[in-house]
């Protein structure tokens, strides 16, 4: 026994060792300079696709009332003149992040104003949106342009090669934990084993060329739900074996790409084809940088470099441990915060955004808001267009805070016409996966008197899981 | 090893470009005509294309009418224009569901804006006294549609309709602008007609080839335009004349603001437009069983209640149709003397639009989303 342990410590280092090699250890930068560069692309697409499309007018200009994040309640959009420019400054920024140009600065401002606009309005939340935000966070921690870039042309002073281990594999460590978590959150009674949501979603596109009537029949729906837990809960780990590596990466591309086509999510199976280039070895990024240099004829092919490692001062690499343990502990956190809130998660939605949770459910509500008048007795109904945009309506009436925000709304616009203190009650029905609309809150609860805060909501009335699905 | 991998990378990279080009490609021919739908057929081609047709030869024969009506105004004549006028009044209650769908929607505000009311009197009276009046500006949108004609043909004004167009100093005037009216309604409802015809437009055949489950495909269009047509009858037609709407400096009841105030016909009107939106659901029209949306609802087998979805909506359809027929006619009298009637098919109404907002597009996977979803 005592000789296999000894052998197993030599081939095999304790994993804490591992861990601690894979942290600090040297790496080429190439790695790190390719996903500057795919995701630099993959922003300025969706930067100007956002607003070729015209929501930047749809989502900030037009509406009346915004829903802002909890904490966040003093972020404004900009008039209509900021909200462009301010999308503009996105689409510069991140060429200048593609390009290495003004690097920091760059990544800066395109982190500050994506952020900004995300916390302007719950109602466009995605987890992609999430998604950007934080790799751009991590994007401004590394030196992701000290190779390769126009700032290492104007000051080659900058140019290092080789980079700790951190710095590359803080992302794939993101990545695994994020397929990770939508693997596990597939883990549900209604996926698995009703193949709910994807039984009402994959028949509607049945009319689709080829694969449409595939997509009527329920084998299918249970064959993609299965697939779609497998997927999600290995393929981060398949990616980082060096084996596995190029067989998975297909996957990831044929998966995204046909969830893509399938559904209409936007930008977000690609932003997940470009980021996951991560995890390809620096041989094959340092190949790839090789090649575009060629093509772009920047300078001539250089094989032999001397090797420079990025090494920044004690103090400013304590301060970054210190954020990256933060970090890291919160995005362990979060996704299971839920655990502290009584009823069905899908149905409270206490705890759900931020936490990789997607595709999971087809939720629709409708909500009718009563404002009564202390002093007359009298309730009218309000006409929730008159407020909010189909968008916005549609997406209150299926969450309790977004919910509670209205009712707030209202309970200023009905005190600025003149009702003292009125009372704000809402009818309001939501069907959960097929379940048939029920009603979602206490509907004799005057919302003007609940207070917005992290703990549970008692109003929400609970779940009653249909009997024959 | 390296090369392999490369050349992995850039087949995913040209893949995923492929298909997007492909998909891109997708929708483009699906909306210029790929596969067609029964249930969209039969909708189009037997329930909206009538509807259409139907409001076309009313308004027709209504425009005809006033030029007669007009050149020599008599007590007949005027009879005849009221009952034409109640004639394709009834036929925009068939018709309105579909103000969200291809040519209607393309022609907003102008064609929704046919029956804005209540009706702005103040502003057809100084204009018919000014005489000169671009009906189609912003500042008479609530003067023209079927509400203007509404009060041009059965308000008395003091002495009697007719007199109006005879005797009264403003008569020329007045026998102009209902002109006027009658023929915006006449022009703005034959180029939607003719944009559906098969003759024209074509729309029908779009209609029938746009499927899919997006917002923009047909099944999208057609069931946003029904809910809010839903909620028009709900919140314009019963709810604010009930003084549903929240208390301001307004009065609990505004019986003026019914629609066809002044011909005192609401219920009417308002029990076609139900039967039109129950139709489009069941399919049935006149008698014959044709594939409405319950088509749909029945293949997915949706539940409600642990019961069928679609026996719950159609169900619900009927009772709202029998609550709607024990409301009496002038509904703006009603609501005054026995409001009740009006206060329950209100709530019965309210029920139908949960059903056919959440429900019905919910259970049929119905994308009524405007940006993009989240992904996986």
């Amino acid at each position: 026994m005592a000789i296999m342990t000894e052998i197993n410590n030599t081939v095999k280092p304790h994993l804490f060792t591992r861990l601690w090699a894979s942290f600090n250890k040297r790496q080429h930068i190439a790695p790190l300079v390719v996903l500057r560069i795919a995701f630099g692309t993959i922003m300025l697409i969706s930067t100007v696709r956002f607003v070729l499309k015209g929501w930047v007018y749809d989502f900030y200009i037009a509406p009346k009332f915004f829903f802002p994040f909890y904490g966040f309640e003093w972020v404004r959009p900009l008039p209509a003149v900021g909200m462009y420019l301010l999308f503009a400054v996105m689409a510069v920024a991140s060429l200048f992040v593609l390009i290495g140009f003004l690097y920091r600065i760059s990544i800066s401002v395109f982190f500050a104003s994506f952020v900004y606009v995300e916390l302007i309005d719950k109602t466009y939340y995605l987890n992609h949106y999430y998604f950007v935000s934080i790799i751009t966070f991590l994007l401004l921690l590394v030196p992701a342009h000290r190779y390769f870039s126009v700032d290492v042309m104007r000051k080659p002073s900058l140019k290092v090669t080789h980079v700790p281990g951190w710095t590359i594999n803080i992302f794939k460590w993101q990545l695994v934990f994020i397929y990770f978590c939508a693997g596990i959150s597939k883990l549900n009674y209604d996926w698995m084993f009703n193949a709910l949501p994807l039984k009402i979603w994959l028949p509607a596109n049945g009319d689709m060329p080829v694969i449409g009537p595939l997509l009527r029949q329920t084998w299918v729906a249970y064959l993609f739900s299965w697939f779609g837990a497998v997927f999600d809960i290995s393929i981060g780990f398949l990616l980082l074996n060096k084996r596995t590596r190029g067989v998975a990466y297909i996957f990831v591309v044929i998966f995204h790409v046909f969830t893509g086509w399938l559904f209409k999510i936007g930008m977000f199976p690609y932003i997940m084809i470009f980021t996951t280039v991560i995890f390809f070895s620096e041989e094959y990024h340092l190949k790839f940088i090789r090649r575009l240099q060629h093509i772009l004829s920047i300078r001539p092919l250089q094989h032999m470099e001397l090797p420079i490692s990025y090494n920044p001062p004690v103090a400013r690499r304590t301060i970054l441990y210190c954020i990256l343990g933060l970090y890291v502990s919160l995005q362990l956190v979060l996704p299971f915060r839920y655990l502290l809130y009584p009823g069905a998660l899908f149905w409270t939605e206490e705890g759900y955004r931020f936490s990789w949770r997607v595709m999971l459910m087809e939720k629709s509500g409708t909500s009718f808001f009563y404002v009564k008048d202390h002093a007359t007795g009298r309730r009218g109904e309000v006409n929730n267009a008159k407020y909010l945009t189909p968008l916005q309506e549609k997406m209150m009436s299926t969450q309790p805070d977004m919910i509670l925000q209205y009712a707030h709304y209202l309970k200023d616009v009905y005190t600025k016409k003149g009702i003292k203190d009125p009372i704000i009650t809402t009818e309001c029905y939501v069907t959960l996966n097929g379940s048939g609309s029920m009603l979602y809150v206490d509907s004799t609860i005057d919302l003007s008197k609940e207070k917005e805060s992290l703990l549970s909501k008692k109003w929400i009335l609970p779940f009653h899981q249909n009997l024959n699905k | 090893m390296k090369k392999r991998i490369g050349i992995l990378f850039f087949a995913g990279v040209f893949a995923t470009l492929a298909v997007v080009a492909f998909s891109c490609k997708k929708t483009k021919s699906t909306m210029a005509g790929g596969g067609t739908d029964s249930v969209l057929i039969n909708i189009g081609n037997n329930i909206i294309l009538p509807a259409y047709e139907q409001l076309t030869s009313t308004t027709v024969a209504l425009d005809a009418a006033i030029t007669d009506f007009n050149t020599a105004p008599d007590a007949t004549k005027l009879a005849n224009v009221q009952t034409l006028f109640k004639s394709a009044y009834v036929a925009w209650q068939s018709a309105s569901e579909y103000n969200g769908v291809g040519p209607a929607m393309s022609n907003q505000p102008a064609f929704s804006g046919l029956n804005l009311f209540p009706v702005t009197t103040t502003i057809i009276d100084s204009n018919i006294i000014v005489g000169n009046y671009n009906i189609n500006v912003l500042a008479n949108a609530t003067a023209k549609g079927f509400p203007a004609l509404d009060y041009l043909l059965f308000s008395d004004g003091g002495s009697s309709v007719l007199a109006n167009y005879t005797t009264d100093i403003h008569a020329a005037n007045r026998k102009q602008y209902l002109a006027a009216v009658s023929a915006d309604i006449k022009a703005e409802v034959s180029a939607v007609c003719n944009a559906w015809q098969p003759t024209g437009g074509n729309y029908v055949n779009i209609f029938a080839t746009n499927t899919g489950n997006s917002i923009s495909g047909s099944l999208g269009l057609l069931i946003n335009s029904l809910d809010q047509d839903l909620e028009v009858l709900k919140n314009d037609k019963l709810g604010i004349p009930l003084g549903k709407q929240p208390p301001g400096t307004t009065l609990p009841i505004l019986p003026k603001e019914v629609e066809g105030y002044y011909s005192g016909i609401s219920v009417q009107l308002a029990l076609v437009q139900l039967k039109a939106i129950q139709s489009i659901y069941t399919g049935v029209i006149t008698g014959s069983n044709g594939m409405g949306l319950d088509h749909y609802v029945v293949a997915v087998n949706a539940q409600y209640n642990n019961g069928p979805l679609s026996d719950t909506i159609k169900t619900r359809f009927a009772q709202a149709v029998i609550d709607m027929q024990a409301i009496p006619d002038p509904l703006s009298a009603t609501i005054q003397s026995n409001p009740l009637p009006a206060d329950n098919e209100y709530t019965e109404i309210q029920r139908l639009v949960v059903l056919m907002k959440t429900d019905m597009p919910s259970s049929l996977g119905i994308l009524i989303t405007y940006g993009d979803n989240d992904g996986d």
